[in-house]
C-alpha cells in the first residue's frame, strides 16, 4: 500500500460522500437527535452507574459498587424474574393469540374482517391511562365487575391485583388485550396484512400436490409469516421490558402515600419499575442507572438473537 | 375450517376486547351512585352528561386538550417528514456509513427509556426545557421506530421507478416528493397513526418533565383525578372518552390505509 | 393526492420552524425582584366556598395582597399539586441543577434532607413570640431540627380513621363509637364496633397499606424510637400481635377485601356506604361534595389503642421553607412573604376544610356558626394531639418506608407471616440506616 493509493482512496471517499450529500441531509435530523437525546444521555447514564449519588448530583467514582449492590438485592432478582415472565407471556400470548385469530379471520368476508380488526384495535387506540384504570376498577375484589361475572358462573371471588399470585397475570391479561404496541390489536392487523400478501399461486400449487388445510398453513403460511412474527416479537420484547405505566397506575396506592406500587409484595415489580423506584423514590440514581444498564444488556442480547434470525429470512 | 366456529372464536374475543371500552363509555354517563350500583348496571339506567359538564367546568380543560393536540400533531408531522427522508435514505440510497449508521440507530430502539430518562431530565434542566413543549416535541421528532418502519416499507418500492425518475433529472428531494411519498401512503398512514396514538397517550416522560397545571397533557391530568383521596370514576371515564374520541375519529378516517397494515421484507439492504 | 402530501409536509414543517425559533431564541434574564414559589394548593377558591373556585385562587389573592405592600416585587407561583414523592424528585433535580425556587412547599418528613444539605435558611430570626405561641406546639416541634425552625407551618396533617356514622346508626350501634372530648377507644371497642356494623351490604373497616402500619403502631411500638432514627424498633412481639389482629379482620370478613394492599380502592366504597370506617388523610371535603341524599354524618377519630399502646394518628405538618438567598435583604423579603402566607391575617377567612396550623385560625373558624365543618374542629384538635411523625424525619425516611410497605403487604396477602416480614424489614432498614 503506497501513499498515493491512500490519497486516491480518500479522494474517492470524499467524492462518494459529496455525491451522497442528499442522503446525509436526509438522515441529518435523526442523527443529531440521536447524538443529543440518545447517545449523550446514555453516556451520562453509564457514568451515573459507576458513581455515588448526593443530593447535589453524581458524587465520586465507586467502580462497580452499584452493580454489586443490585446483584445483592433480592428485589432486583425478583424484578428480573417478573420481567422475564411478563415478556415471555405477554409477547408469546399476544403473538400466539393473534396468529390463531388471524387464521380464523382470514377466510371471513371482508366486512366481517374489517369489523373484527377494528374491535381488536380500538382498545389500543384509547389511552392506556384510562384503560389501565378501567381494568383496575373491574378487578376490584369486592363489588368489581369481574368478580360479579365470576359469581354468575359460580367461580371466585378472586383477589386479582390484591393477590400476589394473580396480580402480574392480571396485568398481563390487560396488556394482551389493550397494549397499543404488543397487544393483539396491532398484531392481528400486521399478521393479516402479511397473510394477504402471500401469493395465492403458492396455495394453488400446494393444493395440486394434495396438501390439506393444516398442511398448507404449516408449510406455506407459517414460514412466510416469520418476518412479521419476528418483528412483533422483537418490538414486543423491547416494549415489555420497558413497561411502566400500567403497573404504576394499577398497583400504586391511591390513598395519598404512593409508595407501594409494583406490589403487592413486589409481585408486579418489573426491572423498569424497579429502576423507577430506585431513581425517583429511593433517590439511588447510581443504583438505578446500574439496573437500567442490566436491563439494556438483556434487551440487547434478546434483540440481537432475534435480529440474526430476522436477517436470514428470505425476502419475498 | 367451519366458518361458524371461526365466527364464534373471533366474535367472543372481540366482545372481550371491547368490553373495557364499553364499560368506559357507559360509566362516563353514570353518576357515582349508578356506577357503584350492585349488581353493576350493564346499561346506564339514568344516563347523565354531568361528568362531561364537570370536566369542562375545569378552566384548564381546554388548555389540556390544546397541549395534547399541539404536541401530538407536531410530533406526528415532524415524524412523517423525517421518517420519510431517513427511511428513504436508508432503504434506497447508498452512502458511506449507511450500514453501521442504520445498525446503531436500530440499537437505540432497544434502549429502554429508563436507562436515559434521568440523564435526559438533567439535560432538560441544563438547557431550560423543563415544563416546556420543546421537551415533549424535539426529542421525539424522529422516532427510531418510525424510521425503521418507513425503511422497511420503502424497501419494497421498485427501484426501476426511482431510476427512471433519476434519469429524468429529478433531484433526490424531488424524487421523494413526486415519486416516493405518493407511493408510500400506506406506510405514511401507519407511521402517522402510530405516532399520533403513542404521543397522545404518552405518560412517563410528560409525568416527569411537566410540573405546572397549565402545561399538563391529558393523560397526566387524568391520572391526577385518581391520585387525590378519591377516584371519581365517572369523571375519569368521561376524560377517557374525551381522549378516545379524536383517536377513534382518526382511526376511522384512515382505517382504509391502516387496516391494510404494512408487510415486512428482510433486513438485508 | 400530491396536494394532500404537500399539506402534510407543511403541517409538519410549521411546528419545526417554531421549534427552531425557540431553540435559538434569547433566554430571559433572572429579575432580582422576582420571587419564585413552589406550592401545593389545598383547596379550591379563596375561602373554599366559591362554587367555581380554582386551586390557585387563594394563593394568588394572598400574594397580590402582599405584593401591594411591596411594589416592584413579582411573585411567580407554581402549583405542584402532586404526590409528596413527585415533589421530592422535582426538588432533588432542581437542587442538583442549582435552580431551586425561593420558597418551597415541604413537610415534616423530608425538610431535614434539604436542611442538612444546606439548601434551606432557618426561620428562627423571623419567628415572633406571637407566632411561637400561636402555631400548634406539635407543628413547631415537627418543623424543627438541630435546635432550629426550618419552615413556616401551613397545614396540620393526619392519617386517621374516618367513620360513616349513618351506617352505625342504621345498625343500632352508634353508642359503640368513641366519644368526645378525646374520641379515643381501645382495640377491643373498635373491633366490637366494626363487627356490629358489618352486614352483607357493608364492611366494618377498610385500610390501605399505610393505614395498616399506622394502626399497628397504636399497639405501642414504633418505626423509630422517638427522636432516634439510627435504627428501626418496630420488630417486636407486640407489633406482630397487632398485625395478626388486623389480618384476623381481613380473614373473618370484617375488613374490606384487599385491605392492606396498595391496589385497594377505599375512598369510593366508603363514600357509597360500602365500608363503615377507613383510614384517610382527609375525606370530609368529598363527603360534602356528595349529592343530597347520599351525604352522611361522619366522624374523624384516632386509631384505636392496642393493649400496650396509645391511640394515635400519623401526623405531620406541611409548610413553606425559604431556600438560601444571595443576600440578607432578599432573605428578609422572602421570609416576609412566607410569614404573611402562613399568618392569621392571610388565612382567617378560609372556610374550606383547611386543617389550620394556628390556634387563632381554628378559633376564628370555631366562632363562625355557619362554618360547614365546625363540628369536626374538636375532633381535629383531638386527633392532632395524638399525632406522631410516623415515617421519621431523617434523610432516610423515604428509602426505609419503601422497604416497609411491600413487606406489610406480604403479611396481608399471606405470603409472609408478620414475624418473618418484620424481621426482614428490620434487616433491610438497618442496612440503609447503617445500624448494626
Amino acid at each position: 500500500m503506497t501513499e498515493t493509493n491512500t490519497a486516491t482512496g480518500d479522494r474517492t471517499l470524499g467524492r462518494r460522500i459529496w455525491r451522497a450529500r442528499w442522503a446525509y441531509l436526509f438522515v441529518l435530523v435523526p442523527a443529531v437527535l440521536f447524538l443529543v437525546f440518545e447517545l449523550y444521555p446514555f453516556i451520562r447514564a453509564t457514568g451515573y452507574s459507576v458513581s455515588s449519588w448526593t443530593i447535589r448530583g453524581p458524587g465520586e467514582f465507586v467502580g462497580l459498587e452499584n452493580y454489586a449492590a443490585i446483584f445483592r438485592d433480592r428485589i432486583f432478582w425478583k424484578a428480573l424474574m417478573n420481567t422475564i415472565a411478563y415478556a415471555v407471556i405477554v409477547v408469546g400470548g399476544s403473538v400466539g393469540l393473534s396468529l390463531v385469530l388471524s387464521a380464523a379471520m382470514y377466510p371471513l368476508a371482508t366486512r366481517a374482517k374489517s369489523f373484527f380488526k377494528m374491535a381488536f384495535y380500538l382498545p389500543a387506540v384509547a389511552s392506556i391511562v384510562v384503560v389501565a384504570l378501567v381494568w383496575r376498577w373491574m378487578y376490584q375484589p369486592a363489588f368489581g365487575l369481574f368478580n360479579h361475572l365470576a359469581a354468575i358462573i359460580g367461580i371466585g371471588p378472586f383477589g386479582f391485583l390484591t393477590d400476589t399470585s394473580q396480580s402480574l397475570a392480571s396485568i398481563m391479561l390487560m396488556q394482551i388485550f389493550s397494549n397499543p404496541t404488543i397487544g393483539i390489536g396491532a398484531s392481528v392487523i400486521l399478521v393479516l396484512a402479511a397473510m394477504n400478501s402471500i401469493p395465492t399461486h403458492l396455495y394453488e400449487a400446494a393444493m395440486l400436490d394434495g396438501a390439506g388445510t393444516v398442511a398448507r398453513f404449516r408449510r406455506i403460511t407459517v414460514p412466510l409469516l416469520r418476518p412479521t412474527v419476528v418483528f412483533l416479537v422483537i418490538i414486543g420484547t423491547v416494549e415489555a421490558f420497558r413497561e411502566f405505566t400500567a403497573i404504576y397506575l394499577m398497583t400504586s396506592s391511591s390513598s395519598g402515600q404512593a409508595l407501594s406500587g409494583g406490589g403487592p409484595f413486589y409481585s408486579t415489580t418489573t426491572l423498569a419499575y424497579y429502576t423507577y423506584v430506585q431513581a425517583f423514590l429511593a433517590r439511588q440514581v447510581g443504583v438505578a442507572s446500574a439496573a437500567a444498564m442490566v436491563l439494556l444488556a438483556i434487551v440487547f442480547v434478546v434483540a440481537v438473537i432475534q435480529f440474526r434470525r430476522f436477517n436470514t429470512e428470505i425476502e419475498y | 375450517m367451519p366458518r361458524i366456529l371461526a365466527y364464534v372464536i373471533v366474535g367472543s374475543m372481540a366482545i372481550a376486547s371491547l368490553m373495557p371500552l364499553y364499560w368506559m363509555f357507559t360509566t362516563s354517563l353514570k353518576d357515582q351512585a349508578a356506577y357503584m350500583a350492585q349488581p353493576p348496571e350493564m346499561l346506564p339506567g339514568d344516563p347523565t352528561l354531568a361528568n362531561f359538564g364537570q370536566l369542562f367546568a375545569n378552566p384548564n380543560m381546554l388548555r389540556w386538550i390544546f397541549n395534547s393536540a399541539f404536541v401530538a400533531l407536531s410530533v406526528t408531522g415532524l415524524n412523517l417528514v423525517f421518517a420519510t427522508l431517513a427511511g428513504y435514505a436508508f432503504a434506497k440510497m447508498s452512502f458511506p456509513g449507511r450500514r453501521w449508521m442504520f445498525w446503531i440507530y436500530l440499537a437505540t430502539m432497544m434502549v429502554p427509556f429508563q436507562v436515559t430518562i434521568f440523564a435526559l431530565f438533567q439535560l432538560m434542566v441544563t438547557i431550560g426545557w423543563v415544563n416546556t413543549y420543546w421537551a415533549l416535541i424535539i426529542p421525539a421528532m424522529a422516532l427510531p421506530y418510525n424510521v425503521f418502519l418507513m425503511r422497511q416499507f420503502m424497501h419494497t418500492l421498485p427501484n426501476e421507478i426511482l431510476d427512471a425518475g433519476r434519469i429524468d433529472g429529478c433531484s433526490e428531494i424531488q424524487l421523494v416528493r413526486r415519486v416516493v411519498v405518493p407511493m408510500s401512503t400506506n406506510g405514511l398512514a401507519v407511521v402517522g397513526i402510530f405516532t399520533f396514538i403513542t404521543t397522545w397517550n404518552n405518560f412517563l416522560w410528560p409525568l416527569v418533565i411537566l410540573n405546572t397545571e397549565e402545561m399538563r397533557t391529558l393523560p397526566i391530568a387524568l391520572s391526577t383525578f385518581q391520585s387525590t383521596n378519591e377516584t371519581d370514576y365517572g369523571l375519569l371515564m368521561a376524560g377517557g372518552v374525551l381522549m378516545a374520541i379524536p383517536m377513534f375519529m382518526i382511526f376511522f378516517a384512515f382505517q382504509r390505509y391502516f387496516l391494510q397494515g404494512v408487510t415486512f421484507g428482510g433486513l438485508k439492504g | 393526492m400530491r396536494r394532500r402530501t404537500l399539506r402534510l409536509l407543511i403541517a409538519g414543517l410549521i411546528p419545526a420552524t417554531i421549534a427552531l425559533g425557540a431553540v435559538t431564541g434569547p433566554v430571559a434574564a433572572q429579575d432580582p425582584q422576582t420571587i419564585r414559589m413552589w406550592t401545593w394548593s389545598q383547596w379550591n377558591g379563596v375561602t373554599g366556598l366559591e362554587p367555581d373556585g380554582q386551586p390557585l385562587d387563594w394563593w394568588r389573592a394572598a400574594v397580590d395582597a402582599w405584593a401591594a405592600e411591596h411594589p416592584g416585587v413579582t411573585v411567580e407561583i407554581e402549583d405542584l399539586n402532586g404526590q409528596d414523592l413527585d415533589i421530592n424528585a422535582k426538588y432533588d433535580t432542581a437542587v442538583a441543577a442549582g435552580n431551586i425556587a425561593d420558597l418551597i412547599w415541604v413537610d415534616e418528613s423530608y425538610f431535614s434532607k434539604y436542611a442538612s444539605a444546606d439548601v434551606l435558611a432557618p426561620i428562627d430570626a423571623y419567628l415572633t413570640e406571637e407566632d411561637r405561641a400561636d402555631f400548634l406546639a406539635k407543628n413547631l416541634e415537627l418543623s424543627a431540627a438541630d435546635g432550629k425552625q426550618w419552615f413556616w407551618p401551613y397545614i396540620t396533617q393526619g392519617n386517621h380513621l374516618a367513620i360513616n356514622v349513618d351506617l352505625f346508626r342504621a345498625a343500632g350501634a352508634e353508642d359503640l363509637l368513641p366519644k368526645a372530648p378525646d374520641y379515643t377507644w381501645t382495640w377491643d371497642e373498635f373491633v366490637a364496633a366494626a363487627k356490629a356494623v358489618t352486614s352483607p351490604e357493608a364492611f366494618g373497616v377498610g385500610f390501605s397499606t399505610d393505614g395498616a402500619y399506622t394502626m399497628a403502631e397504636a399497639w405501642g411500638d414504633h418505626l423509630y424510637a422517638q427522636g432516634d432514627e439510627s435504627k428501626v424498633t418496630i420488630n417486636t412481639q407486640n407489633t406482630v400481635d397487632a398485625f395478626e389482629a388486623l389480618i384476623g379482620l381481613t380473614k373473618d370478613g370484617t375488613a374490606f377485601p384487599g385491605s392492606g394492599t396498595g391496589a385497594v380502592d377505599l375512598a369510593t366504597n366508603f363514600l357509597q356506604g360500602r365500608i363503615a370506617m377507613i383510614n384517610s388523610w382527609g375525606i370530609i371535603n368529598d363527603i360534602e361534595k356528595l349529592p343530597e341524599g347520599e351525604r352522611f354524618d361522619a366522624m374523624l377519630v384516632p386509631f384505636p389503642s392496642g393493649p400496650n399502646g396509645e391511640p394515635l394518628v400519623w401526623g405531620g405538618v406541611h409548610g413553606l421553607a425559604v431556600t438560601k438567598q444571595p443576600s440578607a435583604e432578599r432573605e428578609a423579603l422572602v421570609m416576609d412573604l412566607a410569614h404573611y402566607l402562613t399568618s392569621f391575617e392571610a388565612l382567617k377567612d378560609v372556610r374550606a376544610w383547611s386543617k389550620p396550623a394556628r390556634h387563632s385560625i381554628i378559633a376564628a373558624q370555631e366562632a363562625d356558626e355557619s362554618y360547614l365543618f365546625r363540628d369536626f374542629l374538636p375532633m381535629f384538635e383531638a386527633y392532632t394531639n395524638v399525632a406522631i411523625p410516623l415515617m421519621g424525619q431523617g434523610p432516610n425516611a423515604v428509602p426505609v418506608l419503601i422497604k416497609y410497605e411491600p413487606l406489610v403487604e406480604a403479611m396481608f396477602t399471606g405470603d409472609l407471616p408478620p414475624a418473618e416480614a418484620l424481621a426482614l424489614f428490620e434487616a433491610d432498614a438497618n442496612m440503609i440506616l447503617g445500624a448494626p
